[in-house]
């Protein structure tokens, strides 16, 4: 009946895909994550770093990106038995100037506080960035204890 | 009536999202909670390491890759003399006398090989820049996915030990002399008073049956002079080994004293 079209979630296989361009989106990114990373086995306090590392990656593609819109795939995935959960946020431009600046913790140049990646990445347990002119992909990982 | 159909749906739509929301909040709550947990767990389980560390009588300390020193317990304060925040964050070979550094290199190079721990007797420089025998236990501290964070080392004071080694071998030593000088006195006595002994009896049974007066004088008075050498023998051995047992014991109760002494001392240095 009434889902919009922003919060549309589409499920393949043990994926889930979470369309962001509003921040009602933000609400969508985070139960995506808690589910999945729910059904990975993570535990409560693994569930929430997750959770608040997906949620700044996609208030960032909402402050950041052009048209403010982006988007996420959550998927379980398994590396020798140990469960985990992958995101992969992805938007279509700028892109960012100097990641390593960007990871640096502090205040970013917008002005806005910068504790988006620097402080995603210490939440998760591995993190990518991908970024050029046509968009940046950030990729996060977090393992079952 | 369109106008307040549209109405109730969007209200049934904004119910639908304020439950999203407070089940969001409910959901992040609880994280939150379970994160201070675990957050609070972790800090007491540090501050009782940090006790272990800091009440320990051995001096403990770490440093990064880079051999900078970054932590500095009370024993270590005590053995170097170096204040914790004067040692922090300068080089640990500030502590390594000049012939010692390519030992130091070498151990650290085995611990980066992936050796867990490595220990060894060597030497290190005080704040006064006297030199103190140590007993030194490195390892390696590894980060998650086993990446080399940094180096902690347990240094134990050798100084108590070898002067107590010291102390117990010269006491050895002079039981030893003490025991020889007792073994020769018990020589004599069984060999040389012995024998002259046994010639005295010849002589007093030659004087016996000799019928020659003077010569029996004569006899008479060289076997006198043997009871006299005898006597004088005697003396003297027991004199030597009665000396040896007083010295003995003496050096026994030396040894008890010293060995009191160290405890003592041993108990000083705990403070």
């Amino acid at each position: 009946m009434a889902s919009s079209a922003a919060g549309v979630r589409d499920q393949t296989g043990t994926a889930v895909a979470v369309a962001i361009a509003s921040e009602a989106d933000l609400i969508h990114v985070r139960q995506a994550l808690r589910a999945e990373a729910g059904r990975a086995g993570l535990g409560l306090v693994d569930q929430t770093k997750l959770v608040t590392a997906g949620s700044e990656l996609a208030l960032n593609i909402l402050r950041y990106a052009t048209g403010s819109r982006g988007r996420m795939l959550a998927e379980r995935i398994a590396d020798d038995g140990r469960g985990g959960v992958r995101a992969t946020f992805g938007d279509d431009g700028p892109g960012i100037d100097d990641v390593d600046a960007a990871l640096v913790d502090g205040f970013s140049t917008a002005g806005c506080a910068g504790i988006g990646l620097p402080g995603s990445r210490r939440l998760v347990d591995e993190m990518e960035i991908t970024t050029g002119g046509s968009g940046t992909t950030v990729v996060i990982v977090k393992w079952r204890r | 009536m369109e106008a307040v159909s549209r109405a109730t749906a969007e209200l049934a739509t904004s119910r639908e999202e304020v439950d999203r929301l407070r089940r969001e909040l409910e959901d992040t709550n609880r994280g939150l909670i379970a994160l201070y947990a675990e957050l609070e767990m972790a800090r007491e389980a540090e501050a009782r390491l940090a006790a272990i560390v800091q009440s320990s009588d051995d001096a403990m300390c770490s440093m990064t890759t880079e051999r900078i020193l970054d932590s500095w317990n009370a024993g270590a304060e005590r053995l170097f003399s170096y204040p914790a925040g004067e040692a922090v964050g300068r080089p640990v070979d500030l502590l390594v006398p000049d012939e010692h550094r390519p030992e130091l290199d070498a151990m650290l190079e085995r611990l980066r090989d992936g050796e867990r721990a490595v220990s060894c007797d060597t030497w290190r420089r005080r704040r006064d820049g006297s030199l103190v025998e140590v007993a030194i236990t490195m390892s390696a501290m590894r980060g998650p996915r086993g990446r080399l964070i940094g180096y902690a080392a347990v240094l134990h004071d050798l100084t108590g030990r070898r002067r107590a080694e010291a102390d117990l071998a010269a006491a050895q030593a002079a039981r030893e002399v003490l025991a020889a000088r007792d073994r020769i006195a018990r020589g004599i006595h069984d060999g040389a008073i012995q024998a002259i002994f046994a010639a005295g009896m010849r002589l007093q049974a030659t004087a016996t049956i000799s019928r020659d007066a003077v010569m029996r004088e004569r006899l008479e008075g060289v076997i006198r002079q043997l009871d006299v050498v005898i006597a004088d023998l005697r003396s003297q051995v027991y004199g030597l080994s009665r000396a040896a047992r007083v010295e003995v014991a003496q050096v026994d109760q030396e040894d008890h004293q010293l060995d009191q002494r160290h405890r003592r001392e041993d108990g000083d240095d705990s403070r």
